[in-house]
């Protein structure tokens, strides 16, 4: 399962013990299972609550930025025993105390709780070695009920400071979970939960299957494939208003719906016509555009980040391969896939330099990647069933679903392929990830 | 009634009964005197009319149309020979009982992407309503749906499950 020497073979178990706002709510654990050899050596000093939080069971924000830079396989924090003193404002810090330890950055900060439960949390980063701010004295506000939000913010100030990305600690996902309740019964759930795996919330349960969630850009809405009537219906959940509404229900099949990158458009699959073919609804008007007109399978459509082109799924070569067409249709289809039997279910990298797909022959299904530029191709991933890889949305990382022991859970890998991590349920099926905008 | 479901469930009585003293007088071979009550005669009590008893050929262990459940190659659509005579009998059966209809359930091992899945399942759909309609059932009978690889009936991801899930299942609406 692990290779030696490329890379740290750490094995971090983050285990859970924060009590959860959501009791019922399963978390998501998570587990890195490969890390950059030069992770950055970072001290998160346990923030200063004043005055201290007795009614709130809350954990301390260092603890979630911590746990959030590690998961991110470029940060090795130190653990609070280790740290040499725990400072709150800088010139508590005694800087030589840390350069001892090798720490190149210290986080020191505080919060208060205001008596409407707003939270107040101020923070700097510090260099070390230099003596000075990177990040000086920042506040950043939120409400006790998004606690962990706030945190992520300062884990995203750090990231994209000492990184040069976004962070994506505030982001969500969206995936299919599956279980059997009793033989022959299945229950399927439509669930959203924050990227480290907490606050987990059914948005729909079924007793038929729920497939291809899809985030509109304004993270919004879901659309997503139900069988709830019997039939692949295509629905979309407004997760602002709780409503859903059913916005393709032709005969045959309504499947892999793609929003537009500017959120008025979906691309579909539908079989109306007697074959699966693309085709883009307007969503104001759902008016209909059929885009490919071709006997063999057409489906799985994805948008370019400039909304441009469309990359889907055919066989019309006799195996299912990767081709692109404009959106508007005014050119043919051009095969972009030349490797591997199968190729399949591409996605976009948001900043537009690489696709994500599927690759597979007769018995392993992996994730790759293609460098749009080079057409240059890597597979990133070992499993033999992975599937549905979802870009994050600052372009660095994938999500995908891989067996693990007779169960399918989540899985994250770098675009380089060096960082891994695996997210899973206790029980039951946890697929169909959709990294949210 | 219609005179043909009538002499197929006349059939199927005869073969079910066929079928069953075979199974009991096979099985019980050893045991019988053990089991079963000593024969006596008894007169056959007078009948005003005979009683037809109504078999559902569909449900007649016997009759092809019991078998409603066809297999696919990995990747593949096209009905083999084994099951055209399946196929056959249900069209047979279908074209003969225009009130009828049936859902051909399209379903896909779990290899591959779900959604390419969903499309290949109805291509299996197809294949199979494209049979059944040679042998005369209408198009308003007979609809397609697929669900991909998303219903397996086997758990397990090994070559066994894999076969016994790559299917169409042919349900008549009652």
């Amino acid at each position: 399962m692990f290779k030696s020497g490329t890379s740290v073979n750490r094995f971090f178990l983050l285990a859970i013990f924060f009590i959860s706002l959501n009791l019922q709510a399963k978390p998501l654990t998570i587990e890195i299972t490969e890390g950059v050899e030069m992770a950055i050596p970072i001290a998160i000093v346990p923030f200063q609550a004043s005055p201290v939080p007795t009614k709130h069971n809350l954990p301390n924000i260092s603890e979630i930025v911590a746990a959030d830079l590690t998961r991110s396989g470029l940060f090795k924090p130190l653990a609070t025993a280790d740290m040499p003193q725990t400072p709150y404002r800088s010139t508590q810090v005694k800087l030589e105390s840390w350069r001892i330890l090798g720490m190149e950055n210290i986080a020191i900060g505080q919060y208060r709780i205001t008596d409407d439960e707003r939270v107040i949390i101020t923070f700097e980063l510090i260099d070390v070695f230099l003596g000075k701010p990177l990040i000086s004295t920042t506040t950043v506000e939120t409400t006790l009920a998004k606690f962990r939000t706030g945190a992520h913010e300062v884990s995203d100030r750090i990231y994209e400071k000492l990184i040069g990305q976004k962070g994506v600690f505030n982001t969500r996902i969206a995936y299919i979970t599956s279980n059997s309740v009793s033989p022959g019964k299945n229950q399927f759930i439509l669930e959203v939960a924050d990227i480290d795996g907490y606050g987990p919330k059914p948005i729909f349960t079924s007793s038929r299957p729920i497939l291809s969630p899809a985030w509109s850009p304004d993270g919004n809405q879901i659309a997503y494939v139900s069988f709830e009537q019997n039939r692949p219906h295509i629905y979309i959940h407004n997760l602002i208003s709780g409503k859903k509404e059913r916005v393709s229900a032709t005969k045959g099949i309504n499947g892999a719906p793609s929003w537009s990158p500017d959120g008025t458009k979906l691309a579909l699959t539908l079989s109306k016509d007697g074959n699966p073919d693309i085709y883009i609804m307007d969503l104001p008007t759902r008016r209909l555009k059929k885009l490919t007109r071709h006997y063999a399978i057409d489906t799985e459509p994805t948008w370019s980040p400039d909304g441009s082109q469309i990359v889907y799924t055919s066989d019309r070569g006799g195996r299912p391969q990767l081709y692109k067409l404009p959106a508007d249709g005014s050119r043919s289809a051009e095969r972009i896939t030349f490797e591997g039997k199968y190729n399949a279910r591409a996605s976009f990298s948001p900043d537009g330099r690489y696709l994500t797909y599927i690759t597979g022959n007769q018995n392993i299904y992996q994730v790759a990647v293609m460098e749009l530029a080079t057409l240059q191709t890597t597979v990133l991933t070992e499993g033999r069933l992975d599937e549905s890889p979802s870009f994050s949305p600052n372009s660095a990382m994938i999500i995908y679903s891989t067996e693990l022991s007779y169960s399918a859970v989540l899985s994250t890998v770098s675009v380089d392929g060096k960082v891994r991590q695996k997210l899973g349920l206790q029980n039951g099926d946890v697929r169909e990830p959709a990294w949210s905008p | 009634m219609n005179p043909i479901i009538k002499w197929l469930a006349v059939c199927g009585v005869a073969i079910t009964l066929a079928a069953c003293s075979s199974t009991k007088g096979g099985s019980q071979s050893g045991s019988s005197s053990v089991n079963s009550p000593t024969p006596t005669y008894t007169p056959p009590p007078k009948v005003e009319a005979p009683k037809v008893v109504e078999i559902n050929p569909l449900d007649d262990p016997n009759n092809l149309l019991s078998k409603r459940v066809i297999y696919f190659g990995f990747d593949q659509y096209t009905v083999t020979d084994e099951y055209r005579a399946i196929l056959e009998a249900h069209s047979a059966y279908i074209a003969s009982n225009p009130s009828v209809s049936v859902v051909l359930e399209g379903h896909c091992d779990e290899r591959g992407t779900r959604e390419y899945n969903l499309a290949l399942g109805e291509r299996r759909g197809n294949a199979a309503k494209q049979l059944l309609s040679l042998g005369g059932a209408q198009d308003s009978q007979l609809e397609i749906v697929s669900y991909g690889e998303e219903q397996p009936v086997a758990i397990g991801h090994n070559d066994e499950a894999w076969t016994l899930n790559r299917r169409v299942e042919i349900k008549y609406q009652r």
